[in-house]
């Protein structure tokens, strides 16, 4: 694992350094835009205690994961490729 | 001795012969700069009398399962666990600044991951800027100057055109012209106008502004940037949610992204990324210049185009809907 999924210090990906990430508001929004990025992806996510994600594919799989990085190196994991953010803003 | 907070890092790296050392000599000399340590990797060639010199050597550590980019510098890391380490034995008085010297070679993107990785680091010094120097002679006359040459000047801050009295004045601008294409989100001065005083990110959203007209162009290798305003304000999760995914899927081809973000709040919010390295986000207290979010993307085969497209319509669905002309205001909420 390396910095782009914020393993280097791994109980602080970069976008919990962020002065207001742990608001439950910014944690609310924060899980809406993961949720639009994963449609679909086949994958659902939720927020796991106000601590991290939980992932699940829909076939009884799931995976509780601490911040973004490891969300989406598990959802690669889950799908067997990225989550392409790319591809998801060329869907109409 | 009371040891002060966050100190700045001040990476200056550039070319062999770009002028690294008569620019570090300069500023040694400024008032401002003399409670600064600085880190180099040859002392003797240094010729600096400077109090707080310290040598290192560039040793590079790849992390265990890591990518290159991601590799941190276990000789910058000893220096500065050093530096804390007399300051607490109350032998010197604190540093206000670091600067580190790195060769031609030195890719910056480890020391900013040197910093972040170090739970100790990271509480006294962060990375403000990295300056690079370059030789307008040496780009001027097609000199092929590397990929470690191009890796740095994305990487930069703050461009220094050196050696500009050497080539005509035409030559010169060319040569400014062409770094600011290849990097918008870094002003290109002479090395007089280096002012390690003034905020970095003033001046790279003045940077950015400036070049904003420009199209997007194709570069060396394969490199193209773009400097684009988004429409504000922006949604700040969203936007963060959305650069990890990008990151995660295509970090080996995002060789820099800038972003000076209106959010809503009373100042932008920064976000920094070297290639797969991210400086955590900043909330400034306010603007300095007109409140509009800027992005600057420099990319590696990857049209810039293509992602602010992608980023832009994904913040479009995220906006909710505007409230239809003539639609029922809500009454404010009753204070007390």
């Amino acid at each position: 694992m390396c910095g782009l999924c914020g393993d280097l210090s791994p109980q602080d990906h970069w976008s919990d350094r962020d002065p207001g990430a742990g608001t439950a508001r910014h944690r609310h929004e924060r899980l809406q835009a993961v949720r639009t990025l994963l449609e679909g992806t086949g994958l659902t996510v939720s927020e796991w205690r106000g601590r991290g994600y939980q992932l699940a594919n829909g076939r009884g799989r799931t995976v509780l994961v601490r911040d973004l990085g490891t969300l989406w190196a598990e959802a690669e994991r889950m799908r067997g490729r990225p989550v392409d953010p790319l591809e998801a803003g060329s869907t109409p | 001795m009371s040891v002060p907070g966050v100190r700045p890092l001040t990476i200056v790296s550039g070319a062999l012969g770009s002028g690294k050392t008569t620019l570090l000599r300069d500023l040694l000399s400024r008032p401002d700069l003399r409670s600064t340590a600085v880190l180099v990797n040859e002392l003797g060639e240094m010729g600096l009398d400077h109090h707080q010199l310290r040598q290192v050597d560039e040793r590079t550590v790849v992390l265990p399962g890591g990518c290159v980019c991601c590799a941190t510098r276990s000789d910058v890391e000893s220096a500065l666990h050093e530096l804390l380490a007399t300051e607490d034995a109350d032998h010197v008085d604190p540093v206000r600044r670091v600067v580190l010297e790195t060769t031609g070679l030195a890719d910056p993107a480890p020391v900013v991951a040197t910093l972040q990785a170090s739970p100790t680091l990271r509480h006294h010094f962060a990375v403000d800027r990295v300056v690079v120097t370059v030789d307008a002679q040496a780009v001027a006359r097609g000199a092929d100057q590397g990929p470690e040459w191009l890796q740095q000047v994305v990487c930069a801050d703050l461009l220094v055109l050196t050696k500009t009295d050497l080539v005509p004045s035409a030559a010169a601008e060319d040569v400014a012209a062409h770094l600011r294409r290849l990097n918008p989100a870094a002003p290109v001065v002479s090395p007089a106008e280096v002012d390690l005083a003034t905020t970095p990110v003033a001046s790279a959203a003045a940077a950015a502004a400036a070049v904003a007209p420009l199209p997007a162009e194709r570069h060396l290798a394969g490199v193209a940037s773009t400097s684009v305003t988004l429409d504000g304000p922006v949604d700040w999760a969203g936007f963060a949610v959305w650069v990890s995914a990008l990151l995660h899927a295509h970090g080996d081809r995002i060789l820099r992204m800038k972003a000076l973000l209106d959010t809503g709040g009373d100042g932008p919010v920064v976000l920094d990324a070297v290639q797969h390295v991210v400086h955590p986000p900043r909330h400034l207290p306010r603007w300095d210049g007109p409140r509009t979010s800027s992005l600057v993307l420099i990319t590696r085969d990857l049209p810039p185009a293509q992602v602010v497209a992608a980023l832009r319509d994904f913040l479009a669905r995220r906006r909710p809907a505007a409230t239809p002309a003539g639609g029922v205001t809500p009454p404010p909420t009753p204070r007390g």
